[in-house]
């Protein structure tokens, strides 16, 4: 029983798991897009205001 | 450290946001780079996603000597230069081409990696439609393991469907 309650959970910790990383994936594509389709509209990044976007300039 | 060698490409600027390079053709570049924290045990380091942009997208004009290839692979020395982190580049989706940019980045990256960096990669359905996930790395990270398991998890679980 004490197995069947440990598998149990350890099957929806996994799901919860995997529910996080399509999310992030989602969050990914879906900011790649708002910035691809930006710079395809005005022609520069220059303006460019996403409060959720965390930009880095690591170079 | 890893090693550059490709001395000829175009002047890297800051901008708004990222960094962008101007060509002999009259087009500008723009690369950025977005931050995301470790992803739960499928991906246990800090992420970046790279992108790369043109302003115009119909001016495929890229000029002579490979400028452009140099410039973008430079940005990549650059930041394997100065982070431990894996850089992730998934291609863009928006004209059909994400197959020949895979092939193209891949042409590059064989050409410049020289063991020095690794790349793992992996196929995945955005809206279905297929495209392709890039994680890059330096060789000689402490958790390589680890990043491969990782990234193969992703893969099994197809990131985001």
């Amino acid at each position: 029983m004490l197995n069947k309650e440990l598998l149990m959970k350890s099957t929806v910790e996994t799901r919860k798991d995997i529910d996080i990383v399509k999310a992030s994936f989602k969050k990914m594509m879906s900011d790649k897009k708002a910035v691809s389709a930006y710079i395809r509209e005005k022609g520069t990044l220059k303006g460019f205001n996403d409060g959720s976007i965390q930009f880095a300039k690591p170079l | 450290m890893v090693q550059f060698s490709l001395p000829s490409h175009y002047d890297v600027y800051e901008e708004e946001n990222g960094y962008c390079f101007d060509t002999d053709s009259g087009n500008t570049y723009y690369v950025t780079f977005i931050k995301y924290p470790p992803i739960s045990e499928y991906l246990s380091v800090d992420i970046f996603m790279m992108n790369i942009d043109r302003a115009d997208e119909l001016n495929h004009l890229n000029g002579d000597k490979n400028l452009v290839r140099n410039t973008i692979l430079y940005i990549i020395w650059r930041f394997f230069s100065l982070h431990n982190d894996a850089l992730i580049t998934i291609c863009d989706i928006m004209d059909g081409r994400q197959a020949c940019r895979k092939r193209l980045f891949n042409r590059w990256f064989n050409e410049f990696a020289d063991g020095e960096l690794s790349k793992l990669e992996a196929t995945l359905s955005v809206e279905g439609t297929e495209t392709y996930a890039s994680l890059i790395f330096r060789t000689d990270i402490n958790n390589k393991e680890s990043l491969e398991t990782e990234f193969s998890l992703l893969s099994d679980i197809n990131f985001y469907t």
